[in-house]
């Protein structure tokens, strides 16, 4: 479960994040929609702990995710890159992040292969194909078994066939009880995952509901973003 | 703690260039000895022993961006930057003492990591390894100098007292910044 | 080839980095040359300095730091990822698509750099120089021209022997430890000339013949220094471009 409340952040003179505010269930795959710099990776650092808010809280099962003892185990991140440091191997950018939990060795070779990377594990992180390294950032999300996935724009980099074992992974999860948070700005891929959708412009929460409350009466998740979001013309 | 130290250890050692940096050093060392300069050879392996340091705290702000995966493993900062510290310590203060033995002045090895220490301070405030690399350098090599040469009168302060101020400076910056 | 320089110029001058290392190198020399008035004064009152004349070039040494940095950024400016979602797009991946013949590229970025460290050379040498005559009078001789000339010429070869090792070595590290180290109190190459007079001949010892009468030992004449200095430069340069257009980038 994560409960998001009043998150409000300001960067110099300009507003990033305004009284940001939803839940995320668990059994539950929440889609986080937003225009291009409307405040979804803003959001998402400040739930992780890497940005600080000016005001209002973001939490994971009631706890800030910087006092958990052992947080892999809690939430699994998936944020732009791998975070490997590109001369060392994918098997040894796990290991570190294992040891840093306390989480056994055996559990490094597991999610490789979980992720299909078994193979190119003694690869030094730099010479990774964007693909393979979304797969080993996945691999890191994934090292602590954790009930709560966060996701920012996971099928970035990802062939069609990448992109397909995603969604059925997101959908596994969440139906294994798994509490899953993604950020997107595809619609399409978005209206065939996510249960619950969350729709954030220039740094406010303008649309938060089912994904069929939020649709309405427009024709696709699609119309229904551009309705709420369009309002001074093509942002990007 | 200990599995955040064990992990900042881990790190160290799989990592090719401070292993790089550490035999570069030792090999520095032995040669400048030979030529018996009239410092002796201390000030050369300082020299590896401040690359060592930037590179083991710089290394995280490498492209690639491994810090953010580093805070969401441990997200407790001061309790990570306690971590990074005593791993520092406990790898490569084995080879900082092999350099000043190498040296023919094992005395050295207490001033030497307190300089380790300063290089990783600079670096964690800097995050830039290239950038820390010219201003612990310069720091040491030339302006040090310079002052004890050109201003005898200045009285510096001894190097534990800027060691210490340098990490406490990056303890701070270290746990306010936004990584 | 103008064109090439005119980008090469306007990428440089667009990056962060380059300013420190540009008003690094013109704001040090100055400065040292003020703050360690009375030192040098003494020294020279001591008779330290053989040749009172060198005393006032020696400021300038520190002042070289903003030339090497230029130098490494030039190159490792390329080297830099474009941005974390993307560790393996460079900028030379741009730079390439917009100049592919790799040599031109060498040699543009050679120039670029030459004129650069020319104009910051000339600038600090200048002030440094002149503020040297109004803080230690009479006591320092008016600097000739040549030695001038000399001195900037210097620090336009260190910058491109930083460039041309950032060529071969591909790292800013190295390069930087190599050449703060050799410019510093402990440096390798003086070292060297202990163990080997040959070792006057390194490009950055020789160089300082060009400028300053009391180095080491040796005696060398100015134009031969100049010569040497050059040599090496050119030759490694050209070590660096042959590797640079060679390599995969």
């Amino acid at each position: 479960m994560i409960t998001i409340e009043g998150l409000t952040r300001v960067r110099g003179r300009a507003r990033v994040l305004h009284e940001v505010g939803f839940t995320a269930r668990p059994g539950r795959v929440t889609g986080f929609l937003g225009p291009n710099g409307a405040g979804k990776t803003s959001t998402l650092r400040v739930l992780l702990g890497l940005d600080r808010p000016q005001a209002g809280r973001a939490l994971i099962d009631g706890r800030r995710y910087a006092d958990l003892e052992r947080p892999l185990t809690v939430a699994g991140a998936l944020l732009d890159g791998s975070g490997a440091h590109r001369s060392r191997t994918a098997r040894a950018h796990l290991r570190w992040m294992a040891a840093s939990n306390g989480l056994p060795k055996g559990r490094v070779d597991e999610v490789l292969e979980l992720v299909g990377l078994a193979p190119e594990a003694g690869k030094r992180a730099g010479k990774y194909s964007l693909g393979m390294s979304r797969r080993l950032g996945l691999a890191a999300a994934l090292l602590g078994d954790p009930p709560v996935l966060i996701l920012d724009e996971p099928v970035n980099g990802l062939d069609p066939a990448g992109i397909r074992w995603m969604r059925a992974f997101l959908r596994d999860s969440a139906a294994e009880g798994r509490t899953v948070l993604l950020s997107s700005h595809l619609m399409g891929e978005l209206a065939e995952t996510a249960d619950d959708v969350v729709i954030i412009d220039h740094g406010t929460v303008v649309a938060d509901g089912t994904l069929a409350e939020v649709v309405g009466e427009h024709a696709t998740l699609e119309d229904a973003f551009l309705a709420r979001t369009a309002g001074e013309g093509a942002s990007w | 703690m200990i599995g955040a130290v064990k992990a900042e250890v881990s790190k160290l050692v799989t990592l090719p260039s401070p292993a790089i940096t550490v035999a570069l050093t030792w090999a520095v060392t032995v040669l400048v000895r030979q030529a018996d300069p009239p410092g002796g050879a201390v000030p050369y392996s300082q020299a590896g022993v401040l690359v060592l340091g930037v590179l083991a705290a710089g290394h995280e702000y490498q492209r690639g961006g491994q810090i953010r995966a580093t805070l969401l493993a441990v997200p407790r900062r001061p309790l990570l930057f306690a971590a990074k510290t005593v791993a520092l310590l406990v790898t490569a203060g084995p080879a900082v003492f092999v350099a000043a033995l190498l040296a023919g002045e094992p005395g050295a090895t207490g001033g030497l990591l307190l300089d380790l220490l300063l290089a990783a301070g600079v670096a964690t405030i800097v995050r830039h390894p290239v950038g820390a690399t010219a201003v612990v350098l310069t720091a040491y090599q030339i302006v040090v100098p310079l002052i004890r040469n050109g201003l005898p009168d200045v009285a510096l302060p001894p190097a534990p007292v800027w060691s210490a101020a340098i990490i406490a400076a990056a303890a701070v910056t270290f746990h306010r910044r936004d990584a | 080839m103008v064109s090439q320089v005119r980008a090469e110029l306007l990428k440089l001058l667009s990056l962060p980095t380059a300013w420190v290392g540009l008003v690094l190198g013109l704001i040090a020399a100055p400065a040292l040359a003020l703050v360690s008035a009375g030192g040098t004064r003494r020294a020279i009152e001591n008779g330290f300095h053989a040749d009172a004349s060198d005393a006032a070039f020696q400021p300038l040494g520190i002042g070289l730091l903003g030339a090497l940095i230029l130098g490494v950024v030039v190159m490792s400016s390329e080297y830099t990822s474009t941005g974390d979602d993307s560790p393996g797009a460079r900028q030379l991946q741009a730079t390439l698509a917009a100049m592919p013949r790799r040599w031109r590229l060498v040699a543009a970025k050679a120039v670029t750099l030459s004129l650069l460290v020319t104009v910051q050379g000339t600038i600090t040498a200048v002030v440094t120089l002149a503020l040297n005559r109004v803080v230690l009078g009479d006591l320092v001789p008016a600097a000739a021209p040549g030695r001038v000339a000399g001195a900037v010429l210097y620090w336009v070869l260190m910058g491109l022997l930083a460039y041309a090792l950032m060529l071969i070595f591909r790292n800013g590290i190295v390069t930087l430890t190599v050449l703060i180290l050799n410019i510093s109190v402990v440096s390798f190459s003086y070292l060297l000339t202990k163990v080997t007079p040959l070792a006057a001949y390194l490009p950055d010892i020789v160089g300082t013949h060009m400028f300053l009468n009391e180095v080491g030992d040796v005696r060398i004449a100015p134009l031969t220094a100049g010569v040497v200095m050059t040599g090496w430069v050119v030759a490694l340069l050209g070590l660096g471009g042959w590797m640079f257009d060679r390599r995969d980038p």
